[in-house]
């Protein structure tokens, strides 16, 4: 009887240990081959400026003029 | 350029951009002025509510460069959408179209806010990434020094600069942001403006 049971335990030893190994071995795998995102290597990445409009200025009209902003 | 609180269409005659002489100077460096199109073409009208973007124009930009914007504007605009805690000063002209002027003696009118005026993207930069400040007008630079570019995140930009991973920093503060109640902007101007609608587009 006992010598069954270390018997399966021991087969239970090994199957664990092959998937923990398993795992392991996949974890690695996807840390270590996980493309960066696709964001950092776009040779194309847009840096932008910007300051949306936020509300209506009622206040004024604007007619036949040209209005010059700067960035910052 | 967006019409966001317009009740109205709105149409840009000529658009231009070019090299300011200084934070909220009137004045463009010789020579840098560059078309502005829209499909091809020199005018656009943004409908109501909605915003536009100009093709692309081959200008080479240094990181930081002060940019100077200039649209036309020929027909009537009541209570035009605005960016009202600029830091920087916008000029408006006398009659008539000065997009191509380099000159600011034609800009005798001076303002604290941005008008229509919603953003700018540049490609190539070499930059990682961008970081977005999402605040208040804390974030959006009310308070700082008139034409100085001293907002917390002008300083954020220029210290990443010298790192050797380089990301763009993007303010996205609107002043008087709230999430739940209606502040100095409406509390929609979230989702008409920047950051619900401009962001992902923008990054």
């Amino acid at each position: 009887m006992q010598r069954h049971q270390e018997k399966t335990l021991r087969k239970f030893a090994e199957k664990y240990w092959v998937a923990t190994l398993a795992l392991v071995l996949t974890g690695a795998t996807f840390l270590t081959f996980t493309p960066e995102p696709a964001y950092a290597q776009s040779p194309t990445w847009i840096a932008t400026w910007g300051a949306s409009p936020v509300t209506p200025d009622t206040g004024i009209t604007i007619a036949n003029l040209t209005v010059r902003e700067s960035t910052h | 350029m967006s019409n966001a609180f317009g009740t109205a269409p709105v149409k840009i005659g000529h658009a231009t951009v070019g090299a300011s002489g200084g934070s909220g100077s009137k004045n463009i460096q010789a020579g840098t002025i560059h078309e502005l199109t829209f499909n091809g073409q020199q005018t656009i009208t943004i409908p109501a509510g909605g915003q536009v973007v100009s093709d692309g124009t081959n200008y080479v930009v240094t990181a930081g460069q002060n940019l100077s914007v200039n649209l036309y504007l020929p027909d009537s605009i009541v209570a035009p959408s605005i960016n009202y805690i600029s830091q920087v000063l916008s000029y408006s002209s006398t009659i008539g179209d000065h997009t191509e002027e380099t000159a600011g003696t034609a800009f005798t009118g001076v303002s604290f806010s941005y008008y229509l005026f919603d953003g700018i993207e540049v490609s190539g930069s070499g930059a990682t990434g961008a970081i977005v400040a999402i605040g208040d007008s804390i974030t959006e630079g009310f308070g700082s020094s008139l034409n100085a570019n001293r907002r917390w995140t002008d300083f954020l930009a220029t210290r990443l600069q010298t790192k050797p991973s380089v990301f763009g920093v993007v303010n996205e503060g609107i002043g008087g942001n709230r999430l739940l109640l209606d502040g100095a902007s409406p509390e929609s101007a979230e989702s008409r403006g920047s950051i619900a609608t401009g962001f992902p587009r923008r990054a």
